[in-house]
Parts: C-alpha cells; structure tokens; sequence
C-alpha cells in the first residue's frame, strides 16, 4: 500500500476533528498514513523525559496487578450514582421524540400547530427550524432529516413541561409522508435494480454501494495457491443485526448559563468529543462547554459522541431558556441508536495434506444500515491478521438499506468476522482430517501483522488456547461429531481462535497528575469511564508509576472542566493510550518528587536523600535509596517540602515499528435437546491475551461482559424487519432475545484465563480488554453445536428453528 | 337481531318497490305474457320463464386459488360486516380445503406450505334459480346492477333457495378442521333463522369487504408480490365465467 | 398517558358495575394491563381495581374439586402445595411463566385473560392490525415466528397463556361473575379465537370478571406435565408448550393433551387423545401420539419449526408421565 503524503495543516486538522479520533481508532487501517504522520508529528514535538525513566518497566509491580473493587462502585451498587437519565434540575423541560414509522419516506409537510398549541409545551424542533448541522461522518444524516431512511428515525422533538404533555404533544403532529422504496437486505441493496435509496447525491456511494471499503488486499498470488492445494473449502456464513441495548438509553441534559456557556449532562463515551461538537455547533470556544458523565448505564459503542440527542437538547435548552432534558424511550433506542451491523461473508481457503493453510480468500459484505458508518470493513480485521496466509485475497463492500444506522457494537466487526471465520476453519480443519485445536495451532499467525509487515508488539495466541484448551478439558472431551447422544440429549464441545485490533490501538492523549501535601494522588486522567473501571485503572497506573499507596490516590473523572483532554473511551484503548499517558505523566511527576528529595533544603541546605535523582526510586508512598532501600523518606515529606503541592504531566504518543494486536481463544460445552432444538450452555472458558492486567478484578469482569454478549449474538439477539413495510418488529427487550443470568455460564466455575505476554508499547505491558473478548464466544458455540448434532449451521443468531430444521435434514438423509 | 339492526339492514337495501322478486317477476311476467288464469304452477312458470329473462349480475366474487393462502380473513370480515349491519354472522363466503390446488410461485416463495385452499361463494347465477321458489319478497335482484341477494327481514327459512340452489360447496371447509354443515352455497342460519348468501355486501361503501381486505390483494396492490390478477375479484357475470368461478 | 378514573370496588357486584361503562378495564396485577395503556393500544377511561374484593385469592379443595380464586398471585400457585399435589402441570405452568417479580404481582385471572404478544398487535404504529379494530394482519406476509399453526383466521396471533394450556388438559372450569350472576364455562370454551370475535380472546363480555376456576376431581387426582420452551428459561413467552394428563395406568382410560404457542386458543390434541385411548404408553405409542399432535398444521412463512418442536415436546411430555 502507498503511503499518503499528509501536510502539517492536515495534521493539525485532524488533531482537532473528534471525528477524526472516533472514526480512525475503530478503523484504523484506513487512516494508517494519517496515524502515523499525526504520531511523527506529536514525537517531534513532544519534550522527552529523561532516557533511563522512559526506558524503566519494573518487573515486579506493586499494584498494577491486583484485584481492585472500582471506586464508582458504592454509588453504584446503593443506587446512588447519578446517571445522566438521574439529573433533575429546577424548571427541566422534558422531551418526546416522535419518529417515523416508513422505513424511506420524504417528509412533505408536517404540522406542529396542535402539538405547540397544546398547555404545557414550550417548543417544537422539526426539520424545518432546527439548525442545517450534519452529525459526524455520514454527510446526509443532520439534525434531523427531511429525508427518513429507516423507521424508527427521529422525525421531530417536544420539550414540555412533563413527559406526558410531551408524549401526547408528539402524538399531535400531523406528518405528510411520501413513502419511497425501501430494502433491509444488504445484498438485495446491491443487486441490480434495487431501489435507489437516496445517498448518492454526496459522492459516499454509488447507487447503494458505499464508495468506501477496506482497500482490496492481495498477498502471492490466491488462485494459483488455491488451485493447487491437496485440501480446498469454501462456504458463505451470516450475522445479523445487532442492538447494544444499554440499560440506560442515550441521553442528554442542557443547561445554558447565559448566551456563551453551556452545560450538559451526556451519556457518552466521549466527554470532550461531545464538547468539541456541541462548541462547533454553537460557535463557543471549547472552554465555554462543561460536559459531565460520571455514570453511565452502558455504551457499548454506541455513545460515541452526541449524535442527535445532545444537540436537540441542547437546541432546545437554548430556544426555550429553561434546562431540557432528553432520554430515548426503548423503542426509539432500538431504532434510532446504532447497531452492530449484518454481514454476508464469503470464504475460501486452500491447505496442503498437513491441514496447513497456503491459500485464503475472504468476500465481505456489511450492512451499513441508513446511513453511511465508518466501521464496516472492520469484519476485515480478524479475517487477514489470525491466520497465517502466504497467499491470499481480502476484498470487502459496505451496502446503504433501511435498517437502523450501523455503527461500532463491542468489538465491532470483529465478532462477526470470527463467526464466520472460525466455522469456516473448522470445517477446513474437518476436511483435512484434523482436531480443531491442532488446526489452529498449526495455523494462527504468532508473529507479525502479515500486511504492514510490523512485528506485533506481543502475541499471546498460542499460551490462549493451550491454556483454554486444558481449562476446559479439550483432549478428554472432543469426539466425533454427533458421537455422544444420551437419550434426547447430545453433548458438543467447540473452540475459537481470535485476533483484533481492539485493545492494541492507541492514540495521542494527555494527563496530569496533582499531589498534595499530605502525599495523596490526584489523577487528572480524562477517559471517559464507561463502566468498564477505566477510572479506577488510571487511579492504579498513575499510584503505581508515582509510587504512592493505592488507598492515597484518587481519579478524577466524567466532567470536562476538570479532566485532561483525550479521545473518547472505545476501541478498548483507554488501557494503551489513556493508560499511557497517566503512566507518562506520572513519570513526570516522579522525576519531580526525586528531584525535590536530592534538593538541598533550608536551614541546613541538606537535602531529604542524599545522591543524584538517578539513585532513588519510590513505591509504597516513600522514596528510598536503591541502594539501601530503608533510607527512606515518605512522599509527602518531600512534596510538603516544596510549600505546596506538586503536579506533572505528560502526553503520550506510539513509537513506531510495531504492529499491535491483541488475542483470544474460546472454548465452549454445549447440550442440544434434539426433541425441541433447545440450546444449553454448559460451560464457557475465555483466555484474553491483555499483555498484562492492570485491575485484574476489572479484567474477569470485563472478559465476563463481554463474553455475554458474543453469547447473545449466536444464542439469540437479533433485529427483524418486517417484509413488506422493512420496519423492525422487535424493538423491545420482550422480543430481543439477549441472555438473562440463566442463558450465561456460572463464571465462578470457569474464571477467565488471563495471559500475560506483556507489551512492548502498553504501559506496564497492558492492553485492553473491554472488546475481544466478545468475538470467540459465537463462533465456539456454533462449533459445539455442530459437534453436538453433526449439522452445520452458518447463520447466526444460531436459534431453535435453526437447530430444528438442520435435525430435520439429517433425520432424512 | 334487535329492531334498531333491523331497521337498519332493511335501511342499507334498495326501496321495496325497486328491487325485483318473485311477486314483481309474476307480476310483470303475467302482464308480459297476458295470462288470466292464474294457478299456482301456472305461477311457477310463468315465473321461471320471466326469471331466465332477468338481467346478469354486473358484478360476482371470483377467486384465484393458486393464489389464496387460506387466512381466513374473507369469512372473518365477511361475518362481522354482516353482524354489524344486523344480517347473519354466516360467512357467505368460505374457503374450501382443495388439497390439489397448488400455489403460484409468487405467493408460494412466502408461504410455501398454504396450498390447497380455494375461496368459493354465491355465483350471481345468469338464471336465478334461487328466486322464483321463494314465497316472500326474500330473495331479489337490484334491477341496477343484477345483484342477486336475499332481504332477511323478510326470509321466513322455508328452505326452497337451498333446494333449488344448483351450486354445492365442492369439499370441506378448511375452517376449523374441515367441518361443513351445508351443501349448498345459501346456507341456514340457525341464530337468526333465515338463509345467508353472498349479497356482494349490498349498500356497503366500498362494496364487498372480501375483496377489499383480502391479505393476498393488499399484497398484489402494493407491489410486494408480482401478479396481473388478484385473489379476489369482481367480474361481470355472464354464462362463460359462471363456468369458471370456483 | 391520558387521564383515567381509578375505582376500587369491595364487592364482585360492585365491580360488574363498574365496568358497564365505555373504556372500563379491570386491574389486578397490572402486569400486561399497564403495559396497554403505555403503549396506547387499548383507549381506557376507567381503571376498576379488583385488589380490594376480599375472598377471591384462595387456593383451596372443595366437594373434591381443587379450586382458585381469580386473585391468586402467580407466585402463590407455584409454590402451593395443594396446587403441586393435586394439579402438577398447573403448579408447573405457574412456575414457568414470566420472572419471580411478574409472578408476584400477576393473577391468574389475568394470566388467562391477557391480551395476545403478536409484535405487530403491540406495535402502536401498526393501527391496522385486526385486534385493535382494523383491518389487515401483518403476519401472514410478515415475521410470524410468534405465529400460529392452526386456527387462523383473519388474526394469527397465538394465545399467550401458560396456565390456559395446564388448565386446559385438566378439563378446568371457569366461573365467570356479570351482571346477571354467576356462570361457569368448560376452560376450552373460555377461549375464543378470532373466528368467533377477533378483538377478543377470551369468553368475557366487557363487564364480566373471572372469579373462579375450578379442576374436576376426575382430573386433580391424576398424573399431569407441562412444559415449556422458550427462547430464554425466563420472561419470555412460549414459543411451544404442552399440558398433558391421563387417566388409568398401565393402560390409558383417557388422555387430555393441549398445545401452546400454536393456536389463538389451547389447541386440544384431539387425535393424539383418541389414540392413546386403550394404549400403553411405550415409545412406539409416544413417538405415534406425538406425530398425530400436529397433523393439519399450516404454517406461515417463519413458524414451521413449531411442527417438530410441539411433537417433541409432546414426546417429552408423555415420556414423563410413563415413567
């Protein structure tokens, strides 16, 4: 691939575009020149900490490593965390939202006279009079649109004085539809005469196509490799789509305080995206905007940034001068918040007799949905970097439909690239007569990214699954397919192998570090925490790398007006990037304190230690001599000695040369009723590679979560469309069939194996977690149903209808 | 039925004096022909000859099987237009369990296993072969547009429609099991005691509800399946397509 | 939500009354009624709270019959001990319906009275859809895995119940209380299907409550099952169910065996009762019964599964109740 040449102005640009930041960090090969131009840049112009502290990875640490209960945790867990959707505010507006039920519909008239007529409403937004602003990437998605692309979409909003004067207000407009040809199927969009759904006006697509894909990819030469391979396979495998369903929906709270300054309560992963946005939309400089997200009810991936509803309440705030608040009803959020998208993935690969692979080819589709999404050729990611593959073809096209906007969902593409991938290598595995287990450990790529041809910074596939495997009782517990049926009952047993970018990324970020006179440790991190305990985990870099007690330090979090700036909190790399920037800051911080400590000091002009800085180190809340470590002195000895508190800081940028990657391996037990094609999850065992755990309590927990939802996505979670009018159905947690408590394995039976190979870039040999771990379940499951019953099964949500029409087929045969 | 659906059935019907039936046709018939002596089998005569010479239904509900997908909607809204105006909840219309019948590939590409299913009703017969039997003004014919139905108000359930109606309910109804209590295509109500038959849901806006919400039509109407013809239709009734109805 | 009147009568009469009004519903639990009302599926200008009648939540035998007051709580039926003795499949089906919280508040009065989960019927923007009074049915060319195999007409949603199917294979009678008194109706009569009115599930006039259901003695003393699959072991609705009970052992006097999810009403498996009769049950017998249980099916485009998965559940059901 040809570098791009990028200017200093374009530097500077996408130094400031949040966009920039969301959109490349979960599609980072398609922004790669752009990365690394921007990262050239921040190392030149970054001043440098002293050698021997930069290069210091202490071996042993003395909290980074421990299982830690997260400080947000007691307001959680009483009930007292104010979430966004807890904020109350004297004189709030409320927000109904009306939306459309035509999945393509232009709006040819819409009255708002009986709504706004109605006691109690204080305004109407339609898009008629709310500002012409486009939202993030897509350039036909605003405010809100004339032009409806899927139904469920926002149509028009009313801020009343309580929630049911607004709803019954909603229900008072009086909208004139032209209903236009719609399509919910990706390839059915593609195929030639489809309907045209309207986005190629903006030069993003052609005809239905997006005109951006992940770049076609070619390594030696695919069709002669395949043609001569001893063993051959090729298949077509399914995902649906999928919703996040946050227990809390999006959600946002405005308060102007005058003309220019503007507060807003936000659920969102990205405090200062939503700031730098909601700063654009109204001309305010980015100082002027507070944003607050302490607590968040789940994100997922979808509370990126402030999409439409920061923005209307934000408007709305603004029209009516009194605080507004607006929260998406369930249905509206199943609908209108973004989805992991659907995808259609062709595969083909050739082997030699030995089972190892020589020749892969891999045909993408994925379902943008309504609107243009930035992370489609994700599914591409698993697919070139897991297996090794001398010769192979990667090509990949993103189709525009009507169903619900696609966007980034826990791992994003990487869940439905492994679906399919990893039956897929299975069966491979089957035809050239191997254990699946072998088959992967003869096969999984160990050592560099094969396109970039970057060494990975670590690589702890092959310790995942060998470590899962016996975990899990691979080697008693496998058989044949269908070989162990008890009555009605039939035991499978399937595995997984995974690579990712999520967890490996890592971005330009800032923190600060305050500490007092009494030795306790401000962080001034700024991830956004999510719920995933990003802020506890700053808290334990920032007290590790300083060298205080844990029970000294604090992180502050969630409120733009006191953290330091950052990208948002997805793509699992607040562990690399945020977490590095705290242990930057840090260093800078310590080298200050060690500073301060060799410093000859009044009256006695003596010093606290005596030496060079270079001779000490801290941990424990003192700072000692390494030579003779009980000539010590307690931290706050020496910061009360400068007068008054002491703060360091520190931007953290990647060092080149490396290829970044994070991995998996997924074991699954499973038990089909072959009377009512019942699925049973027996026993589930994850191995995450994350380089080293910083909060190990958070990493179990994080890998728990995860792994539910990769469950979901093979057990059950799925949106349908109604054939004729393509409007979901399913809109509710009733007919979205996401796994309870009982559907999830007893993980206190099967801890989550967590393999350490460190990382030559993440801070204390850390990468993330918070994603990868969703993609091995579905793929392990389907595996263990195919081993269960000896059907296959390359669709999923992999349901009961499924199961039993495949029974039905070999009954026959 | 109360007096208030009475009343309001006989006010969704043509006036008496329009309508022709079995009296009006001796009437006309006699004058017609100049008889004076008048008998009772003279009367049935005369009446038969004048009934040959009665106008053909502009309109009569013809189905396509290979299209229908037996939903039952047609009977359902059938009966509960009827009840609503004060007539029998007797659907006039029923689908027939046709096993033979298959479906055609654009509604079978949906529902690949509802075939066999064949709608039948009334078929507006040319001759009416049904009225000159009847001893009340029951049954009669719209001289507007040949609409053959029967005024319950006035049906006393003696039974001679169902004798004469030449058309029989080719096999069992796919309602409830195959069950089928009449032979005929005018079938006994036993709630109301009088006889129901398809009356082309004459003085409803809008005219037979069957054809309005049969699912497959909407379907066809709106381009979701591809079809020249739809399930259920209005045609003019003549000799040719009374051969052809169901 | 518009307002309503809210009226807590303290006597069955009281409550009959009331309900002779417009848009008058009854409130027990409130568990499917609210959700209604949120939604805007069903206008409701009076709210008649059934809570403060006393005497109508016992679970007791009487002349040999087990009976139930329409007030009993979910909850308190699956946890009887009278009910897991005498009626297993009811005290199961209780058990199997909902979450713990649901089962707490809801009645089975309201559990047998509830209105239908078809997506479209609870989808406010679908106003066309039969059961709220239009005149189209998004099912027969839409999503109908929810959908039935039999008995539609017009409307395909499925009756939702989990306590119909049990009461239903226990030969139950309801006692429904109006403003003429009381009458008692046989369980599989109680249940109506869009045939008969499709804006209506059950048997009740609008001012008419259920006060009673009673379980003959020729049926509470016998072996009974019922199982339930779902998509999930909680919350969900049946996707498929089956209430069986049989008289005589080794050889079967007489069957009852009824479906779920299948029909809009419990779907009595009529021919697999008739062939059981004189049988022993064995495989052979089980595997044959559970064959003729679906015979006549006609899916839809989504719902064929329910054929092999009601025969299996047939097979299972039956299976336990041999051994």
């Amino acid at each position: 691939m040809k570098a791009k040449k990028i200017t200093e102005k374009r530097i500077l640009e996408l130094l400031d575009d949040p966009q920039f930041n969301l959109i490349a960090a979960e599609s980072p090969w398609a922004f790669a020149d752009e990365i690394e131009a921007v990262n050239q840049y921040l190392m030149a112009t970054t001043p440098k900490l002293p050698e021997h502290l930069r290069a210091v990875q202490p071996q042993q640490t003395r909290i980074v490593g421990r299982r830690v209960a997260r400080i947000e945790d007691p307001d959680r867990l009483t009930g007292q965390a104010i979430f966004t959707t807890d904020v109350r505010l004297p004189g709030m507006l409320h927000t109904a939202i009306l939306h459309s039920p035509h999945a393509h519909a232009l709006i040819e008239n819409i009255d708002t006279s009986a709504a706004e007529a109605l006691p109690g409403v204080r305004a109407v937004l339609t898009y008629k009079n709310v500002l012409k602003e486009r939202i993030g990437g897509p350039p036909d998605m605003f405010i809100l649109n004339q032009e409806i692309h899927f139904a469920g979409e926002e149509v028009a909003a009313v801020a009343a004085e309580d929630i049911h004067t607004a709803r019954e207000a909603a229900g008072l407009i009086r909208v004139t539809y032209r209903v236009l040809p719609s399509v919910t199927d990706a390839e059915a969009a593609l195929a030639p005469g489809a309907p045209d759904l309207g986005h190629g006006a903006e030069g993003i697509a052609r005809g239905n196509q997006l005109a951006m894909s992940y770049p076609l990819t070619k390594r030696g030469n695919f069709d002669t490799a395949y043609a001569g391979a001893a063993v051959k396979h090729e298949g077509t495998y399914r995902t649906s789509t999928l919703q996040h369903a946050t227990l809390e929906p999006r959600a946002a709270v405005a308060l102007w305080h005058g003309p220019d300054q503007l507060t807003v309560w936000a659920s969102t992963q990205y405090i200062m995206g939503v700031r730098a946005e909601l700063a654009t939309t109204f001309g305010l400089p980015r100082s002027h905007v507070r944003v607050i997200c302490q607590h968040m009810g789940g994100g997922f991936g979808d509370k990126s940034s402030s999409v439409r509803q920061g923005r209307i309440a934000a408007i709305l705030a603004r029209m009516t001068q009194r605080p507004v608040r607006v929260e998406y009803d369930r249905q509206l959020n199943f609908n209108a918040a973004s989805h992991r998208y659907a995808t259609v993935v062709k595969l083909q690969a050739g082997a030699d007799r030995g089972g190892k692979l020589a020749a892969y080819r891999a045909d993408a589709i994925s379902d943008s949905g309504a609107y243009a999404a930035f992370s489609l050729a994700d599914v591409m990611v698993s697919l070139v970097r897991t297996y090794h593959a001398e010769n192979a073809h990667f090509q990949q096209v993103s189709a525009l439909t009507n169903r619900g906007p696609s966007g980034f969902q826990r791992c994003v593409g990487n869940p439905q690239g492994t679906f399919c991938q990893d039956i897929f290598m299975d069966e491979l595995a089957e035809k050239a007569g191997m254990d699946p287990l072998d088959f992967r450990l003869a096969n999984v790529e160990t050592k560099v990214d094969q396109d970039r041809k970057l060494p990975w910074a670590s690589c702890g596939i092959v310790e995942c699954l060998q470590e899962g495997a016996k975990a899990i009782g691979w080697r008693q517990k496998w058989h044949k397919p269908g070989a162990a049926i008890t009555g009605s009952k039939a035991h499978g047993i399937g595995m997984t192998a995974h690579a990712c970018a999520h967890g490996s990324m890592a971005f330009p970020m800032t923190a600060m570090m305050k500490i007092d006179r009494d030795g306790s440790l401000d962080v001034i991190q700024s991830t956004t925490d999510i719920g995933g305990g990003q802020s506890t985990q700053m808290m334990m870099i920032g007290a590790e790398t300083v060298g205080v007690r844990l029970e000294d330090a604090h992180p502050s979090y969630g409120d733009s007006a006191f953290t330091a700036d950052s990208v948002g909190t997805y793509g699992s790399l607040q562990t690399m990037t945020g977490g590095s920037a705290v242990r930057v800051a840090g260093l800078d911080l310590k080298w200050r304190i060690l500073q301060q400590a060799t410093k000859p000091l009044p009256p006695k002009n003596a010093p606290l230690l005596p030496g060079k800085p270079e001779d000490l180190d801290t941990g424990d809340g003192f700072v000692f001599l390494k030579a003779d470590p009980s000539k010590r002195v307690p931290i706050r000895d020496v910061v009360a000695s400068t007068g008054g508190p002491m703060m360091g800081q520190g931007a953290h940028t990647i060092p080149a040369g490396y290829g970044m990657s994070t991995f998996a391996a997924g074991f699954a037990e499973v038990e089909v009723d072959l009377d009512t094609g019942d699925v049973r999850l027996l026993r589930y065992v994850a191995a995450n590679d994350v380089g080293k755990a910083v909060n190990r309590l958070g990493v179990e927990q994080q890998i728990e979560g995860a792994s539910s939802m990769g469950i979901g996505m093979v057990l059950g979670e799925e949106m349908k469309f109604d054939g004729p009018g393509n409007f979901p159905v399913n809109w509710n947690w009733e007919n979205y069939a996401m796994p309870t408590v009982l559907e999830t394995p007893k993980w206190a039976d099967y801890k989550p194996i967590i393999v350490e190979p460190g990382d030559a870039i993440g801070p204390y040999g850390a990468k993330g977690v918070g994603e990868p771990p969703t993609s091995p379940p579905a793929p392990a499951i389907a595996n263990a149903i195919y081993n269960a019953i000896g059907v296959r099964i390359h669709d999923a949500p992999i349901t009961r209808d499924k199961v039993l029409a495949g029974l039905a087929q070999i009954r026959r045969g | 039925m109360n007096e208030v659906q009475r009343q309001a059935s006989i006010d969704t019907q043509p006036a008496e004096t329009d309508a022709v039936s079995r009296r009006s046709l001796v009437t006309g018939g006699l004058a017609a022909v100049g008889a004076v002596a008048v008998g009772v089998a003279a009367l049935g005569r005369a009446a038969n000859v004048a009934a040959a010479q009665q106008p053909l239904a502009k309109q009569v509900v013809s189905a396509d099987p290979t299209l229908c997908v037996g939903c039952l909607a047609c009977e359902v809204n059938c009966s509960t237009w009827h009840a609503s105006v004060g007539r029998s909840a007797e659907p006039r219309i029923r689908i027939l369990a046709t096993p033979a019948v298959a479906l055609r590939t654009e509604v079978a590409s949906y529902l690949p296993t509802r075939a066999g299913f064949s709608p039948a009703t009334c078929k507006q017969c040319p001759t009416p072969w049904c009225l000159p039997n009847c001893p009340t003004d029951g049954l009669r014919i719209d001289p507007a547009t040949g609409n053959r139905y029967i005024n319950e108000a006035e049906c006393i359930a003696c039974g001679k429609c169902e004798v004469d109606c030449p058309v029989e309910w080719q096999g069992t109804w796919a309602r409830n099991g195959g069950a089928k209590i009449s032979s005929k295509r005018v079938v006994y109500d036993p709630a109301l005691n009088v006889y129901a038959k398809c009356d082309l849901c004459i003085g409803r806006e809008g005219g037979p509800v069957c054809v309005e919400r049969c699912p497959v039509n909407l379907a066809i109407q709106s381009g979701y399946i591809k079809s020249a013809n739809l399930c259920l239709e209005l045609v003019a009734s003549t000799e040719e397509q009374w051969k052809k109805l169901v | 939500m518009k307002s309503f009147e809210h009226m807590s009568p303290t006597s069955v009469q009281e409550a009959v009354k009331m309900l002779s009004v417009g848009n008058a519903r009854v409130i027990a639990g409130g568990t499917d009624l609210l959700g209604i009302m949120k939604d805007g599926l069903l206008p409701t200008d009076r709210v008649v709270d059934l809570k403060a009648i006393p005497g109508l939540d016992k679970i007791r035998e009487e002349s040999g019959e087990l009976r139930i007051g329409a007030l009993a709580r979910i909850g308190d039926l699956a946890s009887s001990a009278l009910v897991q003795q005498k009626a297993p499949a009811l005290a199961a089906a209780a058990f199997a319906v909902a979450s713990p919280q649901i089962r707490n508040a809801g009645t089975l009065g309201g559990n047998l009275a509830q209105k239908v989960r078809c997506w479209y019927y609870r989808d406010a923007d679908r106003a066309d859809c039969y059961k709220r009074n239009g005149s189209y049915c998004y099912a027969i060319f839409g999503q109908s895995e929810l959908h039935a195999l039999f008995d539609g007409a017009a409307c395909f949603a499925v009756t939702p119940s989990d306590t119909a199917i049990a009461l239903s294979a226990l030969a139950a009678r309801i006692v429904v209380a109006g403003p003429k008194g009381e009458r008692e109706v046989g369980v599989d009569d109680f249940f109506i299907g869009p045939a008969v009115d499709y804006m209506r599930e059950v048997a009740l006039a609008a001012d008419e409550i259920i006060v009673d259901v009673r379980i003959p003695s020729t049926w509470s003393a016998q072996p009974s099952v019922f199982l339930k699959a779902a998509p999930r072991k909680a919350i969900d609705f049946a996707r498929g169910s089956v209430g069986a009970a049989v008289i005589g052992s080794p050889v079967i006097q007489k069957a009852r065996i009824s479906l779920g999810a299948v029909a809009p009403t419990p779907k009595r498996a009529t021919a697999s009762e008739a062939f059981l009769e004189g049988k022993r049950l064995d495989a052979a017998t089980i595997a044959k019964a559970a064959e003729l249980a679906t015979e006549g099916a006609k899916p839809l485009a989504n719902n064929a599964y329910k054929i092999r998965l009601t025969q299996g559940l047939v097979r299972q059901a039956l299976t336990r109740l041999a051994s």
